[in-house]
């Protein structure tokens, strides 16, 4: 069953007076499951369309369907319940919320879910677990460093259950090394969890891990390769 | 909305100096407010007290031609009945009688015109609380019906100290010279302009035979334990009574009155509404600062499931943080100031003189009254003020577009 179906989904914009087509027509279906990397060059599309899937943005044209919901029919309110239970984001500068906790930062969505108390607790002490954090729950962003503070915005991505993560240039801000590990964490969740993750990524060491991977240009699907 | 009140505090202190600047201001003005409000109350009380408590009486009962003509004559019919039916009505506190009179009070060298009051002196004292107001001297004493009160002011006019004698001079109603001595047993201080420097209080019967009026008085004065009945206590006081009886509330027996003390609500509005419009701005300018900038956060909150009205909430919240913060510094400081206006006041008068307002004398130090209501409404107000203040921000930030909100530096 498709998580993601897009047709001919269509995003510009005015700059200068001229039109941008940072999307043109893009028909793309995404399996539950998968582990997907967009990849391409700046300004290709990757992010307008990982913008557009994840409800953050309204396209010119076309339509999105996330999850059997069709995201031009929600309304605000609704797109900000189906990002707070269906979808997790993980963005190239961590985004954490600086005055919060790394397991504050983990917890913040499942608060807002309304998840007891108990389960709360529970998850997140496994969430930080898989994700090597144990012992980095009390310290601020400011106390960790760049590849801790992506993997507490990958905890805070997961830990609600979301049944797709969306992740923009992850590991762009990483070292090499720190970078490879993120992408290892992430593929075993997706292994074991089932969980589907769409990125968009310059990084050879996420293409490589995925099992699917979708080359874009000028805002255009210019080859989708599956791998075993 | 634990997490929501969590963040909001820790955002509040991320720019500490800010938020605390915002809160210092908004902390003066409750204290502020406190103290104008304890002036207000303290001034007022003092005018309730003379104009109403002491003067008018919550409802007070005359013959019907009494108030237009003031005829010796026009005294109210069969009150013993009536004070029986009046002091045994649930909404009465008290009650009084009274029969009065204008004439001459003589003393050995000068004479000076007055009004002489014969009075119950325990019900008069239980209604208007003449006993306390004896500055010089003791108060009326049933073993002595010729001692008479007399105010301050005709006591310097007359130069009589209590253990001296005044004479009245006065028409009887029978016509004759109504004229009688009475020994001076105390001098009061009532705080009313007209009555220190007029007023005579007799014992009743005294009056009532010098003035050949056995068994009559002109007025029935009433308090009652709460004002807000006082119109059916007024109805069942005029069933009582019949229709020769003028049953009065005291709004209605001195509308100018009612009018003077009714303008503190408008005084405490205005003071109100000066104070917290400033408040308002600095929460409004620090809101909005936050919201600015944290634009790009606020959009990461929005994208990662935080409904519009949560992210108005978290706004709102850091809004009443300030609101309660600014409480509690300002009651602090404002229970400080009402103290000090109530222990030591505040000099009104550089002579030392009392000073005289719509018929009522002050002290030359005002003192301030502090009542728990002024608080809560001060409290309630600055907390209410702040949460509109921030309702343009918590829009601004309910409508972000996340992706156009998380390109913001």
């Amino acid at each position: 069953m498709p998580i993601v179906s897009t047709h001919k989904l269509t995003r510009h914009y005015q700059q200068g007076g001229l039109t941008v087509r940072a999307l043109d027509g893009v028909d793309l279906t995404i399996e539950a499951g998968e582990f997907v990397a967009l990849m391409g060059a700046s300004g290709s599309g990757k992010t307008t369309l990982l913008n557009l899937i994840g409800g953050l943005d309204r396209p010119t044209s076309g339509t999105v369907e996330v999850d059997g919901r069709m995201l031009n029919q929600l309304s605000s309110g609704e797109l900000s319940q189906l990002r707070l239970d269906r979808i997790g984001f993980v963005f190239q500068a961590y985004n954490l919320l600086p005055v919060l906790t790394a397991q504050e930062n983990a917890e913040f969505v499942l608060l807002m879910q309304g998840v007891e108390p108990a389960e709360r607790g529970r998850r997140i002490q496994e969430t930080l677990r898989n994700l090597g954090l144990e012992g980095l729950g009390g310290r601020l962003p400011s106390e960790l460093s760049g590849g801790q503070q992506q993997r507490v915005a990958v905890a805070r991505a997961i830990a609600g259950r979301p049944a797709l993560v969306l992740a923009d240039e992850p590991t762009a801000n990483l070292d090499s090394h720190t970078g490879a590990a993120l992408v290892d964490s992430m593929r075993a969740l997706n292994d074991n969890e089932g969980i589907t993750f769409v990125f968009a990524t310059h990084d050879a060491k996420v293409e490589e891990r995925a099992k699917r991977v979708i080359w874009m240009e000028d805002g255009r699907i210019l080859r989708d390769e599956r791998r075993g | 909305m634990l997490m929501l009140w969590r963040v909001a505090w820790r955002n509040l202190w991320r720019q500490g100096r800010r938020s605390m600047l915002t809160v210092s201001a908004m902390a003066v003005g409750v204290a502020l407010c406190m103290a104008m409000f304890a002036l207000i109350d303290g001034m007022y009380t003092r005018m309730f007290d003379v104009m109403v408590s002491q003067a008018l009486g919550h409802v007070q009962v005359h013959h019907q031609a009494w108030p237009a003509d003031q005829q010796l004559y026009d005294t109210v019919p069969e009150v013993d009945a009536l004070l029986a039916a009046i002091d045994a009505d649930p909404g009465v506190k008290a009650a009084t009688v009274r029969l009065s009179c204008f004439g001459l009070a003589a003393g050995d060298k000068t004479s000076a015109g007055a009004r002489f009051m014969g009075v119950d002196p325990d019900r008069e004292d239980q209604v208007t609380q003449l006993k306390r107001r004896v500055v010089r001297g003791s108060y009326l004493d049933a073993a002595k019906p010729n001692g008479v009160l007399i105010g301050a002011g005709l006591a310097e006019e007359l130069e009589v100290e209590p253990g001296g004698e005044i004479v009245m001079i006065s028409q009887g109603a029978d016509g004759s010279i109504a004229n009688a001595l009475f020994d001076v047993v105390g001098v009061v201080e009532t705080g009313s302009t007209m009555l220190d420097r007029a007023g005579v209080w007799t014992p009743l019967p005294a009056l009532q035979s010098t003035l050949v009026l056995p068994n009559q008085v002109h007025e029935l004065l009433i308090l009652s334990d709460d004002l807000d009945t006082l119109p059916a206590l007024k109805g069942r006081v005029e069933a009582a009574g019949g229709d020769q009886l003028m049953v009065r509330t005291w709004q209605e027996a001195n509308p100018q009155a009612a009018l003077l003390i009714g303008s503190q609500t408008t005084s405490k509005t205005l003071i109100l509404f000066v104070v917290f419009s400033v408040s308002a701005l600095g929460v409004l300018n620090t809101m909005m600062m936050n919201v600015f900038e944290r634009t790009r956060e606020l959009g990461v909150l929005k994208a990662i499931g935080l409904s519009p009205a949560k992210m108005m909430a978290l706004v709102l919240l850091e809004a009443a943080q300030l609101g309660v913060l600014a409480s509690a510094v300002g009651v602090g400081l404002g229970l400080l100031i009402d103290l000090y206006l109530v222990k030591v006041g505040v000099a009104m008068s550089k002579s030392g003189e009392p000073m005289s307002f719509g018929g009522v004398s002050f002290d030359p130090i005002m003192r301030g009254e502090v009542r728990v209501e002024g608080i809560v409404i001060t409290v309630v107000f600055v907390f209410f003020v702040s949460i509109v203040a921030a309702v343009w921000p918590g829009l601004r930030a309910a409508r972000l577009q996340p992706v156009d909100a998380m390109r913001q530096r």
